[in-house]
Formats: structure tokens, C-alpha cells, sequence
């Protein structure tokens, strides 16, 4: 932990030392103290808040959408063979296509705004966690589905007690994958069709050769980002309390 | 109690029917302990099954007037997920029962069965014995009229074995209930059960059903040991010939 924190330290001042030095090209590259500066000033004029709200909106969205999506998929193509057989080509194929050229035709569909943006990036997000519910309905016992018949076990308890927790680690692992495709999908909808966003602002700072402003949005989404897969992380773990390490020793018995 | 009349079970496969059980009739009367011993593969977990209506006869019928079962599974299917006292509770969960009374039940019962100090913990830290308890409490306390037991010590080292033995021949006389044990085990079902029901290779009928008329505690001494020995030679000879 510490020696990561110390890693981050010494990239930050080696980038800055190496920018005083002047053996980075200023146009080319932005530097820490530059970018907290530019950073300062756009949140503190506001210049940047719409976008962002824009941004996040299509973010949360398009997050939610692909754990619902995801978890309805998988679990059924999971749960059902025939289901698998039917949607599984799809899936293949969707899955291995870049999902980003599929942005013109959902332009045409959907039209330039937050609902085409919300599309890809949901596209985007699905498919891990498509990927990772069905593994995780996979590989539920059986015996565990036997046991809750021998009970006389409804459907929705059956649900309840043994499907939402076998598969809820499997689906986060996906959901912590497809947060970082949410966001590609949102920012990558805005360069390409969009009058509005981070990503809009990113590729207009470019255009303007505003090297500072175009890294603080980089560094903005980075961190957001890492926040979130940070949190789904500890909701891992959290779930999997149980869990014994492979690799220490078990206590007690 | 239970009544199974002609029963045949039967599952299509590539090949054709496979024929798993054929023609076994048995009565498992109130109270007692019945085994039924056969070797691996035998049919004699499709028979729990279909006496569990987990699995429906393929042909004749199983008569249950109304006598409710609980099964014992060979592994001891514990919901990692879940403490010791959640998946303790989970029948009585599936039944329906709210959870204060059905944490109050199985507390009881679990330090009954030397659990007590185990109640808080997942079921990666116990021992197998420990895990097999915890499955053989959580059908015990839904209460069943009859308790099926798959191969439930067949996991077990000897002396632990021999623990989870006495453990139920207590529980099966303590809380007066039917039990029906299936076994590989010729040894085990001669030192647990009032009567065996003997099965040979697929497709089997059953060959033969003896009364096992030992005093218990069977094997408390030298000729104790000796008279259940003369049981299981009985028994392999009815199995075998």
C-alpha cells in the first residue's frame, strides 16, 4: 500500500522536476502543477460543471442499465439451454465486434443526445457482466438446488438464498470491469457525436492546443474511475468475507 | 409409514433406458431404523430420491400417507455464504418458519449435538464431522416424520465415523423419528439398523431384507463385536450370491 502511494509520489515530482527542467516540451505536455492550476480554475469557474453532470449522468445510466441487462442475459442463458444455444451466437458475435463502430448507426436510430451516448455505453458495460453472471450461475451447485427442493422450497426463495448470493461475487467482478467500459463508451459517444460532455470538451481543448485542460479531464475521469472500481472492489470483498485465502494458511480447523 | 410398492426408475440416456431400479417393494415401518445396503452405484440414492419425491417412479408407487421427509445429503452441502446457524436454519427457512423461532430451535438442538461454540462460524472452518452434523441438524429440525440419510459418514475417518454414529443412534432414539440410512457399508449398516434392505448390481430388485436382531450398543465388547461380524458375512453373502 505504501509503496504504491510512494510509486504515485515519485511519478508525480520526477514529471514535474523533469517539466522544470525543460526536458519536456510544454506544448506537447502538460505538467502536474499546470494541471492543478487549470483544474482549479474550471471547477471553480464552472466552466466545466454542465459537462460533467452531463457525463455522469450517462455514466450512472448506462451503469445501471448493464448490471440489469447483464444479470437478466446471463442468468437466463445460464439457467436455460435452450436460451444459450439461441442467443449465444449473438452474444459471440456482439461481444468480439469494437462496439464503438457501431456509433453512426445508433447516431441514426437514436439521434445526437444522451439516449445514443447511454446505448454504447451500455452495449459496452453488458457484456462482462453477461460474461461473468452466467459463469457464476454455471457454477452453482447443484446439490444446493436439490437441497432447497428437498425443503419444498419456493421458486423466489430458491432465488433469493442460493442463486442471488452464489452469483453476486461473480457479478461484481463483472460490474467492476464494465464501470471502466461505461465510461470508454461515454466518453468515446462524445468525441465522435456529441455537443456536449468531458469527452466533447476533451476533443475541443485538443483542438485549441489547451494541452492543461485536456489532462485535467484526463485525470478527472481517471480518478473518478478508479473511485468506482475502487468501491466495487470493496463490495467484493465485502461478499466474499467467507471466502478463505488459497494461499494462507486457514485458522483453526 | 412409507410403502413402496413395484418400484422401477428408469432414465433415457444416449444408449437407451438405463434401468436403475427395478421391482423394489419395501415397507419402512414407524420408529424404526431401516438401512439399505448395496454396492456403489447400485440405485440406491434414486431410491432416497424418489422416497424424497425429489425423483418420480418410473413405474409402481411410493405410498407416503402423509408422512413428511427430510434428507441428509452424502456431502454435506453447507452454503459457504452461511454461518453455521443460517444454513442450520435454511429448512425451516424453506418451511416457512420466521426466523426468531427458527434461530431459537436450532440453537437448542446444535448444542445439543456439541455445536454451540461453532453457531457463529462459515462452514470452511469446521472439520468434515462438524460440516456432517450441521447437515444431519438442519433435516432434523424441520422435524420429519421419516430422516433419509445418504451415505452421510462415507466421507468419514474411522473414529469420527464411529462418533456421528452413536450421535444419530441418540438423535434416532431421542427424537423417536424413522430413519431410512442407505449405505455401501456393510459394517455400518450392521451396527446402526434394526433391518437392511440388500441390493445388488443394476438393474436391482432387492435381494433380500434381514432382520438384524443384536442388542445395543452393538460391538460394546469382544462378542458383541463377533456377533455383528457374523451379520456382515450374512449380509455379503445375501449382497454377493
Amino acid at each position: 500500500m505504501w509503496l504504491s502511494v510512494g510509486a504515485v509520489c515519485a511519478f508525480v515530482l520526477g514529471w514535474e522536476a523533469a517539466h522544470r527542467l525543460g526536458w519536456l516540451n510544454p506544448v506537447l505536455l502538460s505538467s502536474p502543477t499546470r494541471i492543478a492550476d487549470e483544474g482549479w480554475r474550471l471547477l471553480s469557474t464552472g466552466a466545466l460543471t454542465a459537462d460533467l453532470v452531463f457525463t455522469l449522468e450517462v455514466f450512472c445510466v448506462s451503469v445501471i442499465a448493464a448490471v440489469v441487462t447483464g444479470m437478466l442475459v446471463g442468468f437466463a442463458i445460464g439457467y436455460s439451454a435452450l436460451a444459450y444455444h439461441v442467443m449465444n451466437p449473438f452474444i459471440v458475435t456482439a461481444n468480439s465486434l469494437p462496439k464503438i463502430v457501431l456509433m453512426p448507426l445508433i447516431v441514426l436510430w437514436l439521434g445526437i443526445g444522451m439516449s445514443a451516448n447511454v446505448f454504447l455505453a451500455t452495449l459496452m458495460a453488458s457484456f462482462p457482466v453477461i460474461t461473468s453472471t452466467y459463469a457464476g450461475v454455471k457454477t452453482l451447485d447443484r446439490d444446493y438446488v436439490l437441497l432447497a427442493r428437498s425443503f419444498g422450497a419456493s421458486r423466489g426463495h430458491m432465488m433469493r438464498a442460493i442463486v442471488l448470493p452464489g452469483i453476486t461475487p461473480y457479478v461484481l467482478s463483472g460490474l467492476r470491469v464494465g464501470i471502466s467500459y461505461a465510461m470508454v463508451g461515454a466518453l468515446i459517444a462524445e468525441f465522435f457525436a456529441s455537443s456536449k460532455g468531458v469527452g466533447y470538451r476533451m476533443v475541443l481543448f485538443m483542438s485549441n492546443f489547451q494541452v492543461d485542460a485536456f489532462f485535467v479531464c484526463m485525470t478527472m475521469v481517471a480518478v473518478f474511475t478508479l473511485a468506482c472500481t475502487s468501491l466495487v472492489h470493496w463490495l467484493e470483498r465485502r461478499v466474499d468475507a467467507w471466502r478463505p485465502s488459497a494461499f494462507r494458511s486457514a485458522r483453526g480447523l | 409409514m412409507l410403502r413402496v410398492h413395484e418400484l422401477g426408475v428408469s432414465y433415457p440416456t444416449r444408449t437407451g433406458e438405463l434401468q436403475v431400479l427395478d421391482n423394489v417393494s419395501l415397507e419402512v415401518n414407524d420408529g424404526e431404523f431401516l438401512a439399505v445396503v448395496g454396492p456403489s452405484g447400485c440405485g440406491k440414492t434414486t431410491l432416497l430420491h424418489v422416497l424424497n419425491a425429489l425423483l418420480p417412479p418410473t413405474s409402481g408407487r411410493v405410498d407416503r400417507a402423509g408422512a413428511t421427509t427430510a434428507m441428509v445429503f452424502q456431502r454435506p452441502t453447507l452454503m459457504p455464504w452461511r454461518t453455521v446457524l443460517a444454513n442450520a436454519t435454511f429448512g425451516l427457512e424453506c418451511k416457512g418458519v420466521a426466523r426468531d423461532e427458527a434461530e431459537r430451535r436450532a440453537l437448542v438442538l446444535l448444542e445439543r449435538m456439541q455445536l454451540a461454540d461453532h453457531v457463529a462460524d462459515f462452514p470452511h472452518q469446521l472439520s468434515e464431522g462438524m460440516k456432517q452434523r450441521v447437515n444431519l441438524a438442519r433435516a432434523l429440525l424441520v422435524e420429519p416424520d421419516v430422516l433419509l440419510l445418504d451415505e452421510p459418514f462415507s466421507a468419514l475417518d474411522v473414529m469420527t465415523r464411529r462418533q456421528l454414529q452413536d450421535d444419530l443412534l441418540e438423535l434416532w432414539q431421542r427424537h423417536s423419528v424413522t430413519v431410512v440410512l442407505v449405505s455401501h457399508s456393510l459394517e455400518e449398516v450392521a451396527y446402526l439398523a434394526d433391518r437392511v434392505g440388500v441390493m445388488g448390481t443394476k438393474p436391482t430388485g432387492l435381494r433380500a431384507v434381514v432382520d438384524i436382531e443384536l442388542p445395543r450398543p452393538r460391538a460394546a465388547d469382544p462378542e458383541a463385536a463377533v456377533a455383528m461380524m457374523r451379520v456382515v458375512e450374512d449380509l455379503h453373502r445375501r449382497m454377493v450370491g
